[in-house]
């Protein structure tokens, strides 16, 4: 059974004709990884928010665990079921590397009890250490707020990742470490992750890899 | 628990914004509670000088017309009063008896009953010109209290009686009153010792009840006879009432009932000025005071619309978004209030004083500043239900303000201000 479905989904600005996503259709499944890849203005950004709940489609059906999206509290998704590493990062600014994964997972519900030393490994692992932990974000290169922005993601435990450009800010090394871990992510723990990107490096990783091109999204392998 | 730890976070995340929040915030706080405490304690001022003054009347004759003692009497059996004063003065001859000062009888008037009802004997006694010092004051009809000076010239001792005359010895009558008591006078002046002038000398003054005085009849009709009533209205609003009551019982139409206004309005009028300056302060603090936290609010969420975003893009609901910044503003506006409060408090005795020097200025009487402890005339004091009133409505245009601000950006999707972040 698909985690996440989407039938002939149609997406269009109010008060504009011209439709950004065109009868789209894709299943994903716990432990693959799929790459969605696409030039600028292919509707990637905009496939990306309906995926991760931030918006619903004009037209066609979402499905969530067999459930409409536009029957479920997308509030309660975007808390528990998906995380979602954005290109702009998203970050608070303000707050420090480690507030913002521990409020991430205050936000979730989360039963963890001790929610900062789980916070902590979690930026361990995506390479923060303890000291930048507690840096202002506001403070941490573009690299390293990418990988808070990972941390943040998985520290929910969500069945679902959806990933825009997440290696867009990092070097070579750095790319192979996050792609490696959210193909551990997949194919370890089980989780459906999705990469949104324009990059053919990250492809190499795809279980399943898709084109959007102009709206539409096809499968390529 | 969560989002009033993070609220307290941010408090200090945000300290340049927060700074400025809490300064306006104290700002009116402080203003609030210096024109909230003056007006409150310049209205309670005026309560007591019309409780004071407003609620004493009396009658005016007009002209040469006087009433009788029966009436002033009967005027005030009424419902309307808490209570009335009588006094009256007048004079006779004693019959058997030498007056102080006085070398040979000679058929004039050489005594004065005074009379009163009030029960601490009038001014004098109050005031410790005259003490009782032998027997106690007149309680039974036909009591009366002699100086220690007239009862030693004529041998009078408790119990003996006194019997007085008409001060016209072409009228006839009589009258026996009974030593109740003994007085001393500490009066400098009054005390006589001018030969041939015993109406001069204040120890020949026979001191009763107006009840007593009220049954002589050649008392009570004698020429030069003085007769004062003072009535004590429950409440100053009922003056009308009073005299429609007393114009029922027979006031003659050329009689008016007045209060002491002039009393009233030269005590309270520095205050009224006070109190409407004050109240009007208070009202523009209040209005000026909401426009501005609205204002400082919207302006204040527009810097934290990407926080929202972020925010409400993590799946915190948006009732949770509130409640936490409302938490943020509330705790900031709290911290204000007491600082707020406690300086309000300190600067609003100076700031009053200087009000009522200004506004006694403009009047006709002298500046009443302070009172006769030496106090200042406005007691300025920061109350528990004062701090509570001024707290409730610091805290609910604090909260008013900040929910205005925030449904002004959460009327936005998440996906709306991240993409226009970005």
């Amino acid at each position: 059974m698909h985690l996440l479905k989407l039938e002939n989904v149609s997406y269009q600005y109010a008060g504009t004709a011209r439709k950004i996503l065109k009868e789209i259709n894709m299943g994903s499944e716990p432990g693959k990884l799929y790459v969605v890849m696409g030039k600028s203005g292919a509707g990637k950004s905009t496939l990306l928010s309906l995926l991760s709940g931030l918006d619903l489609c004009t037209e066609g059906v979402m499905l969530y665990e067999g459930q409409d999206m536009k029957s479920l509290d997308r509030d309660e998704y975007r808390a528990k079921s998906v995380g979602v590493i954005f290109q702009g990062y998203n970050l608070l600014t303000n707050a420090t590397a480690l507030e913002n994964i521990v409020l991430s997972m205050n936000i979730s519900g989360s039963r963890e009890k001790n929610k900062r030393e789980s916070a902590l490994k979690l930026l361990d692992r995506v390479g923060i250490d303890r000291e930048t932990a507690g840096r202002q974000v506001l403070k941490l290169s573009g690299g390293e707020q990418q990988r808070v922005g990972i941390a943040r993601a998985l520290s929910h435990n969500p069945d679902i990742i959806i990933a825009d450009e997440p290696t867009g800010n990092l070097d070579g090394d750095t790319e192979k470490t996050i792609m490696g871990i959210l193909r551990a992510l997949a194919h370890d723990e089980g989780k459906c992750v999705i990469v949104v990107t324009h990059s053919k490096a990250v492809s190499q990783y795809a279980d399943e890899l898709w084109g959007l091109n102009a709206g539409n999204l096809v499968f390529l392998k | 628990m969560y989002l009033f730890q993070n609220a307290m976070r941010n408090i200090f995340r945000n300290k340049g914004r927060n700074t400025i929040l809490a300064l306006i915030t104290f700002l009116l706080i402080f203003a609030a509670a210096v024109s909230f405490l003056i007006h409150t304690a310049a209205e309670l001022m005026i309560g007591n000088a019309r409780a004071q003054f407003g609620n004493q009347a009396t009658i005016e004759t007009a002209g040469t017309k006087v009433l009788a003692v029966s009436d002033y009497l009967g005027y005030g059996q009424s419902d309307l009063l808490e209570k009335a004063e009588f006094s009256m003065t007048a004079y006779g001859r004693l019959d058997g008896l030498r007056a102080l000062d006085e070398e040979a009888p000679d058929g004039n008037a050489n005594m004065i009953l005074v009379s009163t009802s009030r029960a601490d004997l009038g001014e004098d006694f109050r005031k410790g010109l005259r003490s009782v010092t032998q027997g106690k004051a007149p309680e039974k009809k036909g009591d009366c209290l002699v100086s220690d000076a007239f009862a030693k010239r004529n041998g009078l001792a408790i119990g003996s009686s006194v019997k007085l005359l008409p001060a016209d010895a072409a009228k006839s009558g009589t009258a026996a009153l009974t030593v109740s008591g003994i007085y001393t006078d500490n009066s400098v002046n009054g005390a006589g010792g001018q030969p041939g002038m015993p109406l001069y000398n204040r120890n020949n003054e026979m001191i009763t009840t107006v009840e007593t005085a009220a049954a002589i009849d050649f008392m009570v009709n004698s020429t030069g006879r003085l007769f004062d009533a003072v009535y004590y209205l429950k409440n100053p609003d009922l003056l009308g009432a009073f005299q429609s009551e007393l114009r029922e019982k027979g006031l003659p139409t050329s009689c008016t009932v007045t209060a002491n206004e002039e009393e009233y309005i030269q005590a309270a009028a520095p205050l009224e000025k006070l109190s409407k300056i004050s109240g009007v302060f208070w009202i523009v603090v209040l209005l000026l005071g909401a426009a501005v936290l609205v204002l400082v609010s919207i302006l204040s969420m527009r810097e934290r619309k990407y926080e929202v975003g972020v925010l409400r893009a993590m799946g915190m609901k948006k009732g949770r978004v509130i409640l936490g910044m409302l938490c943020e503003t509330l705790a900031v506006t709290a911290a204000c209030l007491l600082i707020g409060l406690g300086a309000g408090a300190a600067a609003a005795q100076p700031v009053a004083n200087l009000f009522m020097q200004q506004a006694a200025q403009g009047e006709q009487a002298p500046p009443t500043q302070q009172d006769g402890d030496g106090k200042p005339a406005v007691q300025v004091q920061m109350t528990a239900s004062a701090a509570g009133e001024i707290g409730l409505v610091a805290l609910l245009l604090a909260g008013i303000s900040s929910i205005a601000g925030i449904v002004y950006i959460t009327r936005f999707e998440p996906n709306r201000i991240l993409s226009e972040r970005n």
